[in-house]
Order: structure tokens, then C-alpha cells, then sequence
């Protein structure tokens, strides 16, 4: 079973189609990231999931439990981190904390440890007396993160956590997301910064105007095989790199892209690391003088600009399978 | 303050709302000035050192004046950004995650100023007590106007509470300024009324059995008044999971037939009627008629799988404004029972009937225009408030307007309910009422077809899309 689950969800606003169609599942105790531009629809399916709207038509599953038909329970599960919440006037962080606890239903010693754990995990302990809305932005999100925590949930949502974090915040952040996955828990997370949820993430989710339209792990993507169609290597030789390109004329699986300073750009074709090592092999007893060979190594975002440039083009994208389809109605009467 | 201040047993929202509402600078300031008041005044009577009648009637009522505007004004009006702060800063719906239902957000507010109050309140206790001293007292009749004040404060609180749920900044900028003029008027009412009206008598008002009914009557009435606008809040906040709706229709009706009930008796001023069914059906209509199109599968299936009754019952106790239009008749059929059981003929009953009438009409008119937009997923009981607001004053504006220039003008905007209800004193025909209630509720319908049709495309279109 799956930790999440979502099968071809619709959300509409009048004529806005907000979500359109989207199929993906999450499995239990990966870090999966959601990425999109402003509007795609990364936060109203994450809405969905956290049962705070609901689809015009399909379904959204968290650990095999219906969003729509048992809200109730499915809160109990989740942890939610909206991309900006305010705190209270007048209410220091313990207290913050002590009333969402007790809003959760814990009551006395179980309340007091269940915040002690969140304060000493998220560590606010030097902060516990101070006013939350006073506390800066990383401390702020350090304190929803405690709160999205207090009831120990199996999932947690977290939609934009790194948005307006100085770096120092960010690495705080990245590395309290890093043992929650460790200690098992799922995790979806939105955000903007690709490079950041490309070293968090076990898989990552690609939306563009309300549909996914990629759905893989975060290494293919960067070593371009999921989106080029081949494998990227950075050559350089000793002497002339014309050699270098008119080898590669010569070569049916081997493309010369781009001459450099001293080598190339070339992009090999192969299914197989094996054939990679193959390539190699041929170019050395072939007289080239490689004095360095390794793969490219292409940032997320480049990756996400190309997929859409390949959906603008009319290419496919890559798409898991769809599931099984069984939907529900949300319907007007 | 430690995370052990309040017991368990308190509800999170009381406690929280305490915690943040005694440090707030409303709240202590308003605490303060009160006693510092109340504090000169008695030292100011005890250094006159006049005694009787006169001396204490004078402090009573200035006690009570300060007290008013402490507690009918100024406490009333901190609930005027209770929620819209919450949803401004997105921590409703991080709250709405927990275990707290929406109901039990709005009622947390309301309490915890309600309690806030009642501390203000008790506090002028002492105060009384010396008074007591100057002569002149009648404590039943002084206690009971406390008692009095403090739920129409607590119905006040209610209404700003509830209010500030909705997302029109316009509504909650109004209300400030419709409470200072009211405050001001009521101020120089009883000002007028105490000092050069009957004085002290009015304390022995609630000391005399005549008044006992009107008292009742008016604490029945701004206690559901107050519960009503704690509805509204309720619904606009809460989740489209959340049927709130069926029960607040269900109680709604129930009381609707206890006042058919009490319209029976011979004893019951018939001209109270429409008064009555005022009160109870102005906020119900107002709160169904603007409710959400939206009614989840999960919600409508509960209710339906009663079979029959189920399915019937459904017409009008499903959420949403589509099953409001059905409720709207029912309360109005039996708020015109009210009218037609009673043993006198129908000739004498003119009056009542066309109040009874003119209520529907006017509740109906702003949801109809509450209702013409195409996407109605939203909560629009402000838009309600808003429309009813407009109406009003257009059709003061129009009979202002056709008082000085002749009658004329008057049939353009005869659909204006205010306008409508000048021309009824006059020929007392219920038939042109009837006529547009009928008008009304036929847009009413046809906007609700249109609303179903809407929704019906839009899941043909999704189930026809290809799958990505």
C-alpha cells in the first residue's frame, strides 16, 4: 500500500482547471518532491491530500484512506506545512505548541512530553519563552515543522518550508527533513529550489498547468538519460581536440555536441553503462589521448526546463503508468 | 506563563484565546479606565458627602452608562477580527487539521471575549455594593439591568463574532461604525430616559411582572439572534466535509413550530407574530440562501441512504443555498400558518399577514442577487449582509426621492423590497407580495437548474478528457 495515492484528481474553479488529471502514488518512507512553476497546481493537490479542499472528480488516498470520505482520519496521519502561516500576537512558543497539543486532544503528562519532544527535535529549547511572531523566518519554520509534528504523523506535507529561508535556515531545515526520512516517515515536499529537493528526494514530481508530466528519481534527471535520451560526457584530450570530433564522426552511437577548450561535448547512446565502458575502450585503442572522461552532470532545473520544452514541442513526457480507475464525484447537486 | 496555566478540562480555544486576550492592550486598557472611572466617581459622590435618593440615582446611572460602553461597545468590537485574522494568517486551517471543529473555533472566540467580559462586569460589583450606601437602591431591578447588558453583549459578541468569519472587508468596517451610531443613540436614550425621565424608575421596570414576557422575549430573541451569527461563522469556516447545515435547519424548523404553537394561544398578541417569525426566519434564510453550492458525495450519500424519508428530507436539509430555496418555503409556509390558524377572520388579520410577507419577500430579494453569478462554491452570506444592506438604503434613497418629486418613481423600483413594503401600507393587498415572492423564488429555481447543468458539464468534460 501506498503512502500516497492519487488517482486522476480533477480540481476545478469555474473554468479554471487548477488540477487536471493526476495519477501518481508515493510509496511508504521515500522523500518524494512536487515541482512546478507559480499556478501548476502543486498546492491544491497538496490541499487535496491534506483534506483542506476537495476534487471535482477522482480520488486521493493517504495510507489506503479516502481524503474525501474519512477526513477525519486521514488528519490524524498527516502532518501539514502550508507555504506561509502566521503566528499568534502575545503567545510564546511553548504555549503555541501547548495549544496545538492540546487541540490535538493530548492531555497532561502525554501533552507536556509530546511538546518537550517536538521543542528538543525542532530545537526551540532556548526560544520556548519568547513571543512566536517575534522569531525570524527559520525559527518560524522550525516551529511549524514542531507543530506538524505533534501528533507524530505517519505523512508529512510540506508545501514551499525552504520559501524565504537564508541559507543557513535552509540547511537547518534540509538536514531536520533528512532524519524524519531516516526515522521512516513520508514525505512530500514542494518547492522551488530543484537542486535542494534533488538531494532530499528519493523521486521527483514534475506538474505543469495541472498535470504531472514527469515522475522519476532525481539522479536520471541529472544525468540527462530520462529527458535526452543518452548519456552526457565531458572529454578532454591531449593535443588537438579535432581528433576528438572526428572520431566521433566515425562513431554511429557517439554524437559530437560541442567542441571545448581542450575536448568536447559528446553524447554517447547507450542503454548500459557497460556500453559506455565500451565506448571508452574503442576510443582509447583508437588513438585518442583521453586525459579526462566523466558524465555531465546537468542541474534539475535545466532538467524541468527541458521536459517542458519537450511538452511544448508535442513530445511525450514521461508518465508512470495510470492506475486502476475507480473515481469518486465530488459533486454539486 | 507555562504550558500547565489552564487545566485540561478547558477547551484549547478558551485557553488559547485567554492566554493572548488578557495580555492584549483592549482588553487591560479597557480593564483599567474602568476602574479608575468608577473609582472617581464614588470619590468624588463620598467627598460631596450628600446622601439620598438624588446622589444615588446619579451614580447608578453613570455606573452603568461607563459600564455599557465598556461592555456593548468596546468588548463587542474585539470580535470583529476574530476569525479573519485566523484564516489572514492561514492558521485556521492549520487548526481545522487538529481536533477542533469549526463550531468549536467560532464558539471559543466568542467565549473566550464573553468570559473576558464577565470579569469586566464583576468587577463593578464592589462599586455597587458602596452605592448601596448613597440610598436609593433597588438591587433586584440594578442586578437584573446587569444581567441584561451582559447578554446583549454577549449577543453582540456573538454577531461580530460570527461576522468576522466572513471575508468582506467592507462588512467588517461597517459594523464598527453602524455600532457607534447605534451606541450613541441608545446612549442618549437612556441618558434622556434616567435623568429627565422617570429616573430610578427604571430599575423597578424589572422588578414588576408586566414586563416579565417582553424581557423573556427579548433575551429568547438576542440569545438565537447571537447562536445565529455563530452559525454563519461556523459555516463560512468550515470544511465542505462539515454538514453543519442539516442541524441548524432542523432546529431552525423545530422552532418555527414552537412559535406556530404559541400563535394558537388566545392570550398571544397577534401583532407579535410577525415580529416573531422575523427573528427566527430573517438569520435562517439569510444563512441558507448563501451557503456554498458545494455538497460532497460523502455528505449528500449520508443523508440519502435513509431511503424516503431521507430523500425527501434532503430537499431541504442537504447543504447548500439549491436546498435552501426548499427549506425558505417551508419556514415560510409555516410562518404563514401562524397567520391563517388564528380564530379571528382573515380581513383582520390584513396586517400581520402582509408583515408576515413583506419578511419573506425582503429575505429573498438579496439571495437572488447573492445567486446570479455562475461560480457560487463559495460562502456569500457577507454578499448577503451586504445586498440586504444596499437594498435598504437604495430604497430609503428612492421613497426619499419620490416623497419630493410625486409618486411615480416608486413602480420603477417596485421590486425593492423597501419600496414594495411603503406601497402595501397603503392598499394592503397581499396578492402583489405573493406575486413577487412567487417572482423570486422562480429565479431562485432557475438559478439553481442552471447551477446543476454547470456542474454536470464540467463532469462530462473531465470524464471525457484523455488521461495524461
Amino acid at each position: 500500500m501506498s503512502a500516497l495515492r492519487v488517482n486522476n484528481l480533477y480540481r476545478y474553479f469555474g473554468q479554471l482547471k487548477a488540477v487536471n488529471g493526476v495519477t501518481f502514488e508515493v510509496p511508504h518512507g521515500s522523500v518524494c518532491g512536487f515541482v512546478g512553476a507559480n499556478g501548476a497546481g502543486k498546492t491544491t493537490t497538496m490541499r487535496i491530500l491534506a483534506t483542506l479542499d476537495h476534487p471535482t472528480v477522482g480520488t486521493a488516498e493517504v495510507c489506503g484512506i479516502n481524503v474525501l470520505h474519512h477526513p477525519a482520519e486521514v488528519r490524524r496521519l498527516i502532518g501539514w506545512m502550508p507555504d506561509h502561516f502566521g503566528n499568534y500576537d502575545h503567545m510564546t512558543v511553548i504555549e503555541y505548541l501547548d495549544f496545538y497539543a492540546r487541540a490535538l486532544g493530548y492531555k497532561g503528562k502525554e501533552r507536556r512530553e509530546r511538546v518537550q519532544e517536538v521543542i528538543d527535535f525542532t530545537d526551540l529549547g532556548p526560544l520556548t519563552e519568547r513571543f512566536s511572531n517575534k522569531l525570524s523566518k527559520g525559527n518560524t519554520q522550525r516551529l511549524g515543522l514542531g507543530r506538524a509534528l505533534l501528533h507524530d504523523p505517519q505523512v508529512l506535507i510540506m508545501d514551499e518550508p525552504a520559501a524565504g529561508l537564508d541559507p543557513k535556515a535552509r540547511v537547518e531545515l534540509k538536514h531536520l527533513i533528512r532524519v524524519l526520512a531516516k526515522e521512516g516517515k513520508t514525505i512530500f515536499i514542494s518547492s522551488h529550489i530543484l537542486s535542494e529537493l534533488g538531494e532530499m528526494c528519493d523521486s521527483l514530481l514534475f506538474i505543469n498547468n495541472g498535470r504531472i508530466v514527469h515522475h522519476g528519481d532525481a539522479e536520471s534527471l541529472k544525468n540527462g538519460s530520462e529527458t535526452q535520451g543518452g548519456f552526457l560526457y565531458d572529454v578532454q584530450v591531449d593535443g588537438d581536440p579535432q581528433a576528438l570530433s572526428d572520431w566521433c564522426v566515425l562513431q554511429p552511437t557517439v554524437e559530437f555536441l560541442e567542441s571545448r577548450k581542450f575536448g568536447g561535448r559528446i553524447r554517447i547512446n547507450a542503454e548500459s553503462p557497460t556500453q559506455v565502458a565500451d565506448t571508452l575502450a574503442r576510443m582509447i585503442k583508437d588513438q585518442v589521448r583521453v586525459t579526462e572522461f566523466h558524465r555531465e552532470q546537468r542541474n534539475l532545473e535545466d532538467a524541468f526546463i527541458d521536459i517542458l520544452g519537450r511538452l511544448e514541442q508535442g513530445q511525450p513526457a514521461v508518465t508512470p503508468p495510470p492506475l486502476p480507475s475507480s473515481t469518486t464525484n465530488a459533486s454539486i447537486s | 506563563m507555562t504550558s500547565n496555566d489552564f487545566p485540561d478540562r478547558l477547551p484549547p480555544m478558551l485557553v488559547k484565546e485567554l492566554r493572548q486576550g488578557m495580555r492584549t492592550i483592549s482588553f487591560l486598557g479597557v480593564f483599567m479606565a474602568l476602574q479608575i472611572i468608577l473609582c472617581l466617581i464614588l470619590l468624588s459622590a463620598t467627598l460631596g458627602s450628600t446622601t439620598g435618593d438624588s446622589i444615588g440615582n446619579v451614580i447608578s446611572i453613570t455606573i452603568f452608562t461607563i459600564l455599557s460602553i465598556a461592555v456593548l461597545i468596546l468588548q463587542p468590537l474585539r470580535g470583529i477580527n476574530a476569525i479573519s485574522s485566523e484564516v489572514k494568517s492561514n492558521t485556521l486551517e492549520i487548526m481545522s487539521l487538529t481536533r477542533l471543529s469549526a463550531t468549536r473555533i467560532v464558539y471559543g472566540k466568542w467565549v473566550a471575549i464573553v468570559s473576558q467580559t464577565a470579569l469586566l462586569m464583576s468587577t463593578i460589583i464592589p462599586y455597587l455594593i458602596l452605592r448601596y450606601f448613597f440610598g436609593g437602591m433597588n438591587l433586584f431591578g440594578e442586578l437584573s439591568l446587569v444581567l441584561i447588558i451582559f447578554a446583549t453583549s454577549a449577543a453582540l459578541t456573538a454577531a461580530t463574532v460570527g461576522i468576522s468569519a466572513t471575508s468582506s472587508v467592507i462588512l467588517r468596517n461597517i459594523l464598527p461604525i453602524l455600532f457607534a451610531i447605534m451606541a450613541v443613540i441608545a446612549l442618549f436614550q437612556f441618558l434622556s430616559f434616567s435623568i429627565a425621565g422617570p429616573g430610578m424608575s427604571l430599575f423597578y421596570v424589572f422588578d414588576s411582572g408586566e414586563y416579565l414576557i417582553p424581557i423573556i422575549s427579548y433575551l429568547a430573541a438576542i440569545t438565537y439572534i447571537g447562536w445565529s451569527c455563530l452559525k454563519a461563522g461556523s459555516l463560512i469556516i468550515a470544511p465542505s466535509a462539515d454538514n453543519l447545515s442539516t442541524s441548524h435547519r432542523l432546529i431552525v424548523i423545530g422552532l418555527s413550530v414552537v412559535a406556530l404553537g404559541l400563535s394558537t394561544l388566545d392570550q398571544f398578541n397577534v401583532e407579535m407574530i410577525p415580529i416573531m417569525f422575523a427573528v427566527i426566519m430573517g438569520p435562517a434564510i439569510a444563512i441558507a440562501l448563501s451557503e456554498s453550492s458545494i455538497v460532497i458525495a460523502p455528505v449528500r450519500e449520508a443523508l440519502q441512504k435513509k431511503r424516503y424519508v431521507g430523500r425527501l428530507g434532503s430537499s431541504f436539509l442537504l447543504p447548500g443555498w439549491q436546498s435552501g430555496i426548499v427549506f425558505t418555503i417551508v419556514i415560510s409556509a409555516i410562518a404563514l400558518a401562524a397567520i391563517f390558524i388564528r380564530p379571528s377572520p382573515l380581513y383582520l388579520l390584513d396586517r400581520e399577514l402582509n408583515a408576515t410577507l413583506m419578511i419573506i419577500v425582503s429575505a429573498l430579494f438579496p439571495a437572488v442577487i447573492c445567486n446570479l453569478p455562475r461560480n457560487t462554491e463559495t460562502n456569500r452570506f457577507d454578499k448577503y449582509l451586504l445586498y440586504s444592506l444596499a437594498t435598504t438604503i437604495l430604497g430609503i434613497v428612492i421613497l426619499a426621492l419620490a416623497a419630493a418629486s410625486g409618486d411615480n418613481i416608486k413602480w420603477v423600483f417596485i421590486w425593492n423590497p423597501v419600496v414594495l413594503m411603503s406601497e402595501m401600507d397603503k392598499s394592503s393587498e397581499a396578492g402583489i407580495i405573493v406575486a413577487w415572492i412567487g417572482i423570486y423564488l422562480f429565479i431562485l429555481f432557475l438559478l439553481a437548474i442552471r447551477n446543476a447543468k454547470q456542474h454536470r458539464l464540467i463532469t462530462e468534460q473531465v470524464n471525457t478528457t484523455p488521461e495524461v
